[in-house]
């Protein structure tokens, strides 16, 4: 089964995430920050890691930097709810360092879950 | 003796006897004429040795061969030889090594002459003058051949004669002074005769009028004199001897009044000359020297008396003291210097005006900032301050009541007209002038020219009014950027968590209908957010030269599209209008904003709305109505509609960020302030008319670019043929974005095909991969993304060039981009000039890639 990591400060972000890519049949685990996402990827690794950018203890930029390090065939979906200065730019720099796409909260469902369904195929 | 018997005994004897008589008589002789010679010798050894002269003997080359006492005495003082004996004369007389001309000795020698000759000679550190007589000395042979030289030492003789000559020379100049002497005196004689004279006949005089006048005389404080033609003073008054800092009459009466008191004798001369030519001198200023050398200015009036003969007896006149007088004017005319050189040179106009609008003075400044020559032209051409010269009606009046009620003004500030009509801004700073009777009668004061000053004033409210604005919409972009984060995690867990019920709900739940509710709000309040967030992300613009008719018209099809068919909308687009600096997406959004806003003033009971597009020239004449812009060429945008239009209080707060008019969920309140701070970072303007119930129009103006002055590498495109004929496949999944590439590219004459799927474009492409000389596809689409689409078509047809369009940016795309073979990019959303040129270079450079092959 394939399996995703979801990293997110949010709780209600990695419930509904959680929530709506079991139901597409996807095996999921959550973190709360890039720290905790990265020891469970090292624990064992997952076919598509979603990350967020800002986020307390390890934020999104430096924890794709480090699981391209670990993996670089680890496919990464960088999703972020817009910078407090330029939002575009964090999303630049995180396909930069590896994220093979990009999107700004809030994702649209459908397109989510296709290019999930995409990157992981 | 007896042999000498025996032969001739007599004879003999005789001779014998006879010889020896001979001989006894000869050496009588000789005994004789040496005891002469001897005599002689004496005589001659007496005179030599006991006589003061030095005697020496040289021979034909000059050598001592013999020399007396006193000049071998003298001489060993004269050189330091010990012997004089073969010394050259010249060197013990003359001390020359050479022989010199006027050799006595020599010329004895040689002529046979006795010569004479002074030879002058320090003895003993003391000139001495010596003579020397050379007397030629024949040989028994008759050759001279020695030469006797005297030398007498005649220095003291010298000194007499010298001594007798002075004493001749000043026996006969004292003669010829005591000859003059006794002439001066007799001169001198006559004169005081002369003078006693005159004395005698002034004192005559004096005594007859004396009585009368000395008590006067002596106690008017003003100096009274009589003096002669010859500068004597005969009488000087107490005041006058005061003035002149002298202790007593009597030291004073003993000056000469030309010598001692006038500074310039000249006054004098000219003074005199007056007084005897008229008679009378009046108030004849001149400077005359104190006691204590200080110089004073003194008027002088005086007559002649003359005696019966009309002779000049004396001057009698009267000396004042005026050299407090002479200061005081001195001081008046460098203060009267001083202040025209103020009035003429003062940076402020100043000014004297009557109450009835003429000037009275006026300085050139005033003049000047009049724009006028000189103060003659402005007071011949403004007779009429009251009605001619200020620009508001009853300005004059006003600046009147002021200075009548306050006795003065300051700063009163005004718009007034200049000599060619153009109107500056003055200050004006002035006081009252009033008559005997306290009535106003005029004004006099200064002008300052604050035109440069006003218009800074202006600017600076301006600047300041802009500054607020801009401040305004940096603190709500700051503070939209600080929210969207966590607004947008918000809004995705309801949004998301919505979907996902309405997932799981069967398909006839009554809920479907309420959770629909819960995403059309939340998508709107996604596009809020994203609205501020443009609006916060100004370094985000891309700005390049573009055609702005595309755009515009890109933005008229999606509003044709969009907006009801009761809204009507008519356009006049100048295709030629040239192109702006700016992003396009901005110049779409500034559309769309202008146009919705239109569309929401006429509402849903319909209207029209009308849109221009046009080249305005800013000159010196219509700058006047843009005082923001600078002068150039500007492209014009207007849209005016026939809506419900606006009150003033509601147009001034237009652009102003969150203000709205709209009812809930219509409008954000950052349209306008969007498109204002767009407009106005470009440098261009946006105005506003309306009135309530007469519609608005929006008119904006935008610079236009300049494309000679151009260095972008747009520049060259001006040049180059953007048209072509190759057949372009168009992929996105937008149907409306598809039409609006298809519509660019035919326009350019492209044979266009388009697919709003990327699968369907993937099977026709497959089908027939020769058909096609490019493809141009959006990178997001549904069922298969446009770099895959891209990889697929590829491995078809591995030289099909393919252009991505992509929201993505530059930065990131580029290097993703080619290393999937796609040959460029077209950033969203799609504009004209990107488009031709982009389709062109693919295009172009496909086929320089051909050539190099075919090569």
């Amino acid at each position: 089964m394939t399996r995703i990591l979801v990293i997110d400060d949010e709780p209600q972000v990695r419930t509904m995430l959680r929530e709506i890519l079991e139901d597409e049949g996807y095996e999921v685990v959550v973190a709360v920050n890039g720290n905790e996402g990265l020891k469970l990827y090292r624990n064992e690794p997952t076919d598509l890691v979603i990350t967020d950018i800002i986020m307390p203890g390890k934020e999104g930029l430096e924890t794709i930097k480090e699981l391209r390090k670990i993996s670089p065939d680890v496919k990464i979906i960088a999703i972020s709810g817009g910078g407090r200065v330029v939002p575009k730019d964090y999303l630049q720099v995180a396909q930069a360092f590896g994220a093979q796409r990009v999107f700004n909260k809030p994702v649209e469902y459908n397109e989510l879950l296709s290019t999930i369904a995409e990157l992981v195929k | 003796m007896k042999s000498h018997g025996k032969k001739k005994p007599d004879e003999d004897v005789d001779t014998l006897r006879h010889k020896v008589e001979e001989l006894e008589r000869w050496f009588r002789i000789q005994d004789r004429q040496i005891r002469v010679l001897e005599r002689e010798r004496q005589k001659f050894s007496a005179v030599v040795n006991h006589t003061d002269a030095g005697f020496l003997v040289v021979d034909s080359s000059l050598q001592v061969v013999w020399a007396n006492e006193v000049f071998t005495k003298r001489s060993s003082t004269v050189n330091h030889f010990g012997a004089l004996h073969g010394v050259r004369c010249n060197r013990l007389l003359c001390l020359h090594k050479d022989i010199c001309d006027m050799c006595p000795s020599a010329q004895a020698l040689t002529s046979g002459v006795v010569a004479h000759h002074e030879i002058r000679l320090e003895i003993e550190g003391k000139p001495h003058h010596l003579y020397a007589t050379a007397m030629p000395i024949k040989s028994p042979e008759g050759k001279i051949d020695e030469a006797i030289i005297m030398l007498q030492d005649i220095t003291d003789l010298e000194v007499l004669r010298r001594s007798q000559e002075a004493l001749r020379k000043a026996h006969d100049e004292l003669e010829l002074r005591v000859k003059e002497r006794t002439a001066e005196l007799l001169k001198a004689n006559v004169n005081l005769k002369e003078q006693i004279i005159e004395r005698k006949r002034a004192e005559k005089e004096l005594r007859e009028s004396e009585g009368r006048y000395r008590s006067l005389f002596d106690g008017v404080p003003i100096g009274l004199y009589r003096t002669t033609p010859k500068g004597q003073i005969l009488e000087a008054n107490p005041a006058l001897v005061q003035m002149l800092g002298y202790p007593d009459k009597e030291t004073y009466l003993k000056l000469n009044v030309v010598d001692d008191l006038y500074v310039d004798p000249e006054d004098r001369k000219l003074w005199q000359t007056l007084i005897d030519r008229d008679g009378v001198v009046l108030d004849f200023e001149a400077r005359v020297r104190r006691r204590d050398q200080t110089v004073i200015w003194m008027r002088d009036s005086a007559k002649v008396v003359r005696d019966d003969e009309g002779r000049v007896l004396y001057y009698e006149g009267i000396w004042e003291d005026i050299t407090q007088r002479k200061q005081a004017e001195e001081d008046l005319r460098q203060a009267e210097e001083k202040y025209r050189t103020i009035f003429e040179n003062a940076v402020m106009g100043i000014f004297q005006t009557t109450i009835s609008g003429q000037y009275l003075t006026a300085n050139p400044t005033l003049a000047r900032t009049y724009g006028y020559e000189s103060p003659e032209e402005l007071m011949a051409a403004v007779k009429d301050l009251n009605h001619q010269f200020y620009v508001q009606p009853g300005r004059r009046e006003e600046f009147i009541r002021m200075v009548d009620e306050h006795e003065a003004v300051s700063g009163f500030e005004s718009q007034v007209y200049c000599k060619d009509g153009s109107v500056i801004w003055i200050s004006e700073s002035a006081r009252a002038v009033r008559d005997i009777s306290c009535k106003l009668i005029g004004f006099e004061g200064t002008t300052v020219d604050i035109t440069e000053r006003k218009r800074a004033e202006e600017e600076k409210t301006k600047l300041e009014a802009q500054l607020r604005q801009s401040q305004k919409m940096q603190a709500i972009g700051t503070l939209a950027g600080g929210i969207a984060h966590d607004f947008n995690n918000i809004l995705w867990v309801i949004m998301g968590n919505t979907e996902m019920s309405l997932r799981k709900l069967p398909g006839d739940s009554p809920i479907r209908t309420k959770l629909q509710e819960i995403l059309t709000a939340s998508k709107r309040a996604q596009n809020l957010v994203k609205q501020i967030l443009i609006f916060s992300r100004k370094e985000e613009q891309e700005r390049k030269p573009i055609q702005i008719h595309l755009v515009v018209k890109e933005a008229l099809k999606l509003l044709e599209a969009t907006l009801p068919s009761t809204i009507k909308i008519r356009h006049n687009i100048d295709k030629d209008c040239g192109r702006v600096v700016a992003d396009p997406t901005q110049i779409h959004q500034m559309v769309v904003n202008l146009c919705t806003n239109a569309y929401q003033a006429i509402g849903e009971t319909g209207g029209l709305l009308e849109m221009s597009l046009d080249v305005l020239k800013v000159d010196s004449e219509t700058i006047k109505s843009y005082p923001e812009l600078q002068e150039g060429s500007y492209i014009e945008f207007t849209i005016s509609d026939t809506g419900c239009g606006m009150d003033k209080a509601t147009m001034e707060r237009i652009f102003e960020p969150f203000f709205t008019t709209k009812e809930v969920g219509e409008g954000t309140g950052l349209g306008l302030a969007t498109v204002h701070g767009f407009v106005t970072s470009l440098g261009g303007t946006i105005k506003v008319y309306s009135e309530p119930g007469k519609g608005s129009k929006f008119q904006v103006l935008l610079p236009r670019h300049d494309r000679s002055g151009s260095e972008e590498p747009m520049a060259q495109s001006n040049f180059r043929d953007l048209r072509g004929t190759e057949r372009i496949l168009v992929v996105d999944d937008e149907k409306q974005i598809v039409a609006i590439v298809q519509d660019m590219l035919e326009e350019l004459g492209y044979d266009v095909t388009t697919k709003t799927s990327s699968v369907e474009a993937l099977n026709q492409f497959s089908a027939q991969p020769d058909k096609f000389d490019l493809v141009i596809t959006d990178q997001t689409m549904p069922e298969m993304t446009g770099i895959e689409l891209a990889k697929q078509m590829l491995r078809i047809r591995p030289d099909i060039p393919v252009i991505l369009a992509t929201g993505f940016s530059k930065m990131i795309t580029e290097e993703n981009i080619r290393n999937s073979g796609i040959r460029e990019y077209l950033k969203k959303p799609i504009v004209f000039h990107d488009l031709e040129n982009v389709v062109r270079d693919v295009l172009d450079d496909k086929k320089i890639k051909r050539n190099e092959i075919f090569l």
